[in-house]
């Protein structure tokens, strides 16, 4: 009896040495890109969020503007944003160009694994792939937003010293 | 010249390179190069400055390499039908385009529409929604 005792006391010991730490991959995967889409939801929160308050700063600076401008005698400035001065009157290929190698797509062997693995691996890779494009989505408008910012911040010099010149006469 | 303000909200060219379709300085429409030398370009890749658009509610979309549309790379269209939809739902461009890259197959590191999208003008991408 204490003989089968100990030995069902070693087996449980054995068992339990072992590491409880199973290597899910899938889990991992799947933990990561949670962590990764919480890390690019934020900045894109932050980003509209600036967005929001920069559009709410210029639309009131205009305000203001407009109205010192009128108190002042002056005719409000217009944003000007027309820099084009026509339409394309003609569409050419531009010579310097080398013309355009078109690959027609080819057959894909992908290479064997297991279904289990290739699930996992086609889902980070998809998961990655779509995470890395939003990041760059978010930079995109982010670069957009800052042209915009510059164009209106040479506008609205342009405004100041037109008021400051105007004051000092 | 341009078009005007409160109009006309989204250009989109759906079509293969036209996101970096370009004007040369004596106003002839080239397809430019690719993206580093087309933007460092005196006349960069933009087709939102040749087609006069320079308003903050404008955009305009094109593809800047081939956009297949037929056999079985037909991600291009399911791209285009999910952007047109999620704008019909009232959302701006950027959550248009944000769906589009979350709900569109066909997706890898180097290859796909997400990749292949172009956003050119000054327009507010996270403001800029259809009137509805």
């Amino acid at each position: 009896m204490s003989g089968k005792f100990n030995l069902i006391m070693l087996l449980v010991l054995v068992a339990g040495c072992q590491s409880p730490e199973v290597v899910n991959d899938h889990k991992y995967v799947q933990t990561t890109n949670k962590e990764l889409v919480f890390q690019v939801v934020t900045l894109q929160h932050k980003a509209e969020q600036l967005s929001a308050q920069a559009n709410w700063f210029r639309v009131h600076l205009e305000k203001c503007l407009t109205e010192l401008e009128k108190e002042k005698g002056l005719e409000p400035m217009e944003f000007d944003w027309l820099k084009a001065e026509g339409y394309p009157k003609c569409f050419i290929r531009d010579p310097n160009i080398p013309k355009r190698n078109i690959v027609e797509p080819q057959p894909f062997y992908a290479p064997y694994h297991s279904p289990k693995v290739q699930e996992i691996e086609a889902e980070a890779y998809q998961d990655t792939a779509r995470l890395s494009v939003s990041v760059g989505l978010t930079n995109t408008a982010i670069t957009m937003n800052m042209a915009l910012a510059d164009r209106y911040i040479e506008h609205f010099e342009q405004r100041l010293k037109r008021l400051e010149g105007h004051l000092k006469e | 010249m341009g078009i005007p303000e409160g109009q006309l909200k989204i250009v989109f060219f759906d079509g293969c390179y036209t996101g970096r379709l370009k004007f040369t300085g004596s106003w002839d429409l080239v397809e430019g190069p690719g993206d580093d030398q087309g933007q460092m370009n005196p006349w960069p890749n933009d087709m939102s400055e040749a087609l006069g658009i320079f308003y903050t509610d404008q955009i305009y979309k094109g593809w800047y390499g081939a956009s297949f549309a037929f056999n079985f790379l037909t991600y291009y269209i399911t791209w285009s039908n999910n952007f047109w939809d999620r704008l019909r739902l009232n959302d701006s461009i950027y959550e248009a385009i944000s769906y589009c890259i979350w709900n569109t197959p066909g997706v890898s590191l180097r290859y796909g529409p997400h990749k292949n999208y172009r956003l050119k003008g000054f327009g507010d991408i996270y403001n800029i929604r259809l009137q509805q």
